[in-house]
């Protein structure tokens, strides 16, 4: 069928432009200043910069999962919920996050407001 | 009816099963369960499809002891969707099998990141979308695959 050649042509090489073109605007990893936040259905629960452990409970003071932070990634270490799969994504740096849907959180690094003060570029060309 | 019982009944046991095979994508399944609802919606018809897929979604939770968790509500939902839209195609003569199931594929999976990105407040779950849709389309022609061995082995009991 030639339809169906075409269209898994399409959704193949739409993918793979999603998945590649966003690494090239990855903002370059730095070891200084970032900040974790932890965000609980849509609300900033947790806001950390400082490394170690930390206990996540929810708004209902429920225990929910221990991440650790060494400064540069951040990871879960404990968790309350079956699937683990927060867990299972490992350490996450700069630009990456961890998603837990059946505690509806999200951690992830604060993006910098700043991109020009922490530029150290002068002039870009493309 | 028969022949739906025991399509209801192989669906939710591949439907426990599959989430033993790794997927690259966390949480993520590879979606072989999808095959029966994707061969009756393109032969059988479009009620035949949903009531699978309704009735798969929720057997396999209970068996695997999901049901009514945020994860389950986006299977149930995203599977009800893509068997309503794979019926719906499938009555114009456009796509064949794998497209069908491509087509099935997407809907399924972008039901099942908007229910996701509702659940939990944020569209920071988008960002997996691309490389699922990717890995999806291989399983989608493997399903279509299957479900044309289906089709030929229903063929051969009526030749008998």
């Amino acid at each position: 069928m030639r339809h169906d050649f075409i269209l898994f042509i399409l959704v193949i090489s739409s993918a793979l432009i999603a998945i590649f073109v966003p690494k090239f605007y990855e903002p370059s990893v730095s070891n200084n200043a970032n900040t974790v936040v932890v965000r609980i259905a849509g609300k900033t629960a947790y806001e950390f910069s400082q490394p170690g452990n930390w206990r996540i409970t929810n708004s209902q003071k429920e225990y929910v999962t221990t991440l650790h932070y060494d400064g540069n990634k951040v990871w879960v270490t404990e968790s309350n919920c079956p699937d683990k799969i927060c867990e299972k994504i490992g350490k996450v740096g700069q630009g990456g996050s961890i998603i837990c849907v059946p505690n509806k959180m999200i951690i992830e690094f604060k993006k910098r407001e700043s991109q020009e003060s922490t530029n150290t570029t002068d002039v870009q060309t493309w | 009816m028969v022949t739906l019982g025991v399509m209801v009944a192989i669906s939710s046991v591949v439907y426990v099963l599959e989430s033993l095979i790794p997927f690259p994508v966390p949480g993520g399944k590879w979606g072989f369960s999808n095959f029966l609802v994707l061969y009756l919606s393109f032969f059988s018809g479009i009620t035949d499809g949903i009531v699978l897929a309704i009735s798969k979604s929720l057997l396999g939770s209970i068996l695997s002891g999901t049901i009514l968790t945020p994860g389950f509500f986006m299977g149930f939902l995203g599977s009800l969707a893509s068997a309503i839209v794979q019926g719906v195609i499938a009555r114009f003569n456009i796509f064949g099998l794998a497209g069908i199931s491509i087509l099935g594929m997407l809907v399924n999976n972008i039901v099942q990141f908007l229910v996701g990105s509702f659940l939990i407040g944020s569209s920071a779950i988008y960002v997996f979308l691309p490389l699922v849709i990717f890995l999806g389309t291989f399983s989608a022609l493997a399903n279509a695959y299957l479900a044309n061995q289906t089709e030929k082995i229903f063929e051969s009991m009526e030749e008998r």
